[in-house]
């Protein structure tokens, strides 16, 4: 479905030394259609400018990028706008994932008013019913961001990204900020909707036992370069780049 | 709204209602010169008194206060939209774009305020444009410092990101997403801005640069009445009173409206 080839991306710092720090290093792999993709990896190793550069949220230094088989890497922001639909994301922080001054309401018919697709009331309807989906009661649709749980708002963000039936989705460490007992309940959602949706996933985290848990396949990020990319089970049974014997130690460790 | 809002709120539609209705409400022309009653003490002819030619103090606070808020308003509004137009593209574009235009603001911030505005006045000649003029170039750039500085922290909110992965262009990002975040610190900036404008323009005119003295400015009345503070004290404190006063309300006033119009402290205010 979508395939990464060469990808990368240097972060200048002066741009007259040319000083800076390379973020992703040439980066190659593919998402096949339904699979979901586990990203893992310390704090600054390059997921989530990984994940921004093949959503094109961030402009790459090189390399392609193609989905359904199309190179999209030189699409202009007018180009990439039927795509935006299918290609969709989410954040980590709850707190800042909805503008603080509109509604929740507004904010979840935004997507499809901006894009045209129908009007406020067939879009009313289609809200109110993937709110079903995610269990948020439709009181909740006239309050202001601060006013509802991080729980919830994620839920509410899972039901915008949903409104423009996307095909492809990247969660950016979607639970790392909510409390124990509530990440539980928005990874069931996650997964329910994957099946229930037929979704494609990149799931971005540090929690190895979650992405496991996940995903299909998992790579493995350090300092910008993916080190081993292999499937789940493999990884944690028999990893074998040094830092994924590494993380995988630590995680089992911490088990016992 | 608290009740120290709704008071400076009244006492500022009482201030701008009085100076608008001015032709009606006062009792004298404020430039009628009468020498047989200079430096008349308060009475229920001259309720405020007369200065030093003879003409009355109410009646010139009344037009004063036309000329000032008028003009501060004026200048306060062109700053503002320079400010934001200027902070607004050079924080959301970044890179070298927002790097040249930080370079003219530095250079705008770096000239001597006064002798800038001696520089216009000397061109222009003095008048209400020259005034005008020299405000808006000594302040344009503190305030799209501002603007381009709250314009940077939007911008790294997620849901400016989010609103960009959703398909969404520059223009609809600003428009829906970032002014409506900047109104709060905008109105506190117009506020304090304001107030600050009214005092310059009253200094300006005492340096001789503004307002030329016939005409009726609070400004203007303070400079005309210090050599006789001492033994006439009401000329300096009746328009210098209005000035502090409406200074005050308007900064109560912005004080307010934040706080209304930041969807997060509506709670903690309806508390009070």
């Amino acid at each position: 479905m979508l395939e990464i080839i060469e990808l990368h991306k240097r972060y200048r710092s002066n741009w007259l030394t040319g000083r800076g720090h390379q973020a992703v290093e040439p980066a190659t792999f593919h998402i096949a259609e339904g699979e979901s993709l586990g990203l893992v990896g310390e704090s600054g190793s390059g997921k989530s400018t990984l994940a921004r550069l093949l959503l094109k949220l961030i402009s790459a230094d090189g390399g392609r990028i193609l989905y359904k088989g199309t190179d999209i890497s030189g699409y202009s922001l007018k180009q990439m706008r039927p795509l935006r639909r299918e290609l969709q994301i989410m954040f980590q922080h709850p707190h800042s994932a909805l503008n603080p001054r509109r509604t929740l309401l507004d904010s979840l018919l935004e997507p499809v008013l901006l894009h045209r697709i129908m009007n406020k009331a067939a879009a009313r309807e289609k809200a109110l019913a993937l709110l079903d989906v995610v269990g948020i009661r439709a009181e909740l649709l006239p309050r202001y961001p601060h006013q509802i749980s991080g729980g919830q708002i994620q839920r509410i963000v899972i039901a915008r990204a949903l409104m423009l039936e996307p095909k492809f989705l990247v969660l950016d460490e979607p639970t790392s900020m909510l409390d124990v007992s509530v990440q539980a309940q928005v990874t069931q959602l996650l997964q329910r909707i994957r099946k229930e949706f037929g979704l494609t996933y990149l799931f971005i985290s540090h929690d190895l036992e979650l992405v496991r848990h996940m995903c299909d396949r998992i790579g493995v990020m350090k300092e910008g370069r993916i080190v081993e990319l292999d499937e789940s089970e493999r990884i944690m049974e028999r990893p074998q780049h040094p830092y994924t014997k590494q993380l995988v130690n630590a995680f089992q460790a911490f088990k016992q | 709204m608290k009740m120290s809002y709704r008071a400076a709120a009244g006492l500022l539609a009482f201030v701008l209602l009085a100076s608008l209705l001015a032709p009606l409400l006062a009792p004298y022309d404020p430039n009628q010169i009468n020498m047989a009653q200079r430096l008349a003490p308060l009475s229920s002819v001259h309720w405020l008194g007369t200065d030093t030619l003879g003409r009355d103090v109410l009646s010139r606070i009344l037009y004063g206060g036309r000329v000032s808020i008028v003009l501060a308003l004026a200048v306060t509004l062109a700053t503002m939209l320079v400010g934001l137009l200027l902070g607004t593209i050079s924080g959301y574009a970044g890179g070298w774009i927002d790097e040249a235009i930080q370079i003219v603001v530095s250079i705008f911030q770096g000239l001597p305020g006064l002798a800038l505005m001696l520089a216009i006045a000397g061109t222009l000649g003095p008048g209400v444009k020259s005034l005008f003029v020299a405000l808006l170039f000594t302040s344009w750039a503190d305030f799209s410092r501002v603007v381009r500085g709250e314009v940077m922290k939007i911008r790294e909110e997620s849901y400016v990101e989010g609103t960009r992965a959703l398909g969404a262009g520059h223009v609809y990002i600003i428009g829906r997403h970032m002014l409506p975040n900047l109104l709060g610190p905008l109105i506190v900036l117009f506020t304090i801005r304001i107030g600050r404008v009214i005092l310059s323009i009253a200094s300006l005119s005492f340096l001789g640069l503004g307002l030329q003295p016939p005409a009726a400015d609070w400004g203007v009345m303070v400079n005309d009445a210090r050599p006789y503070f001492r033994s006439y004290p009401h000329l300096m404190i009746a328009p210098g009173l209005c000035i502090a006063a409406v200074s005050l309300c308007i900064n109560w006033l912005g004080d307010g409206l934040r706080d209304k119009l930041d969807t997060r402290t509506e709670k903690e205010h309806s508390l009070l």
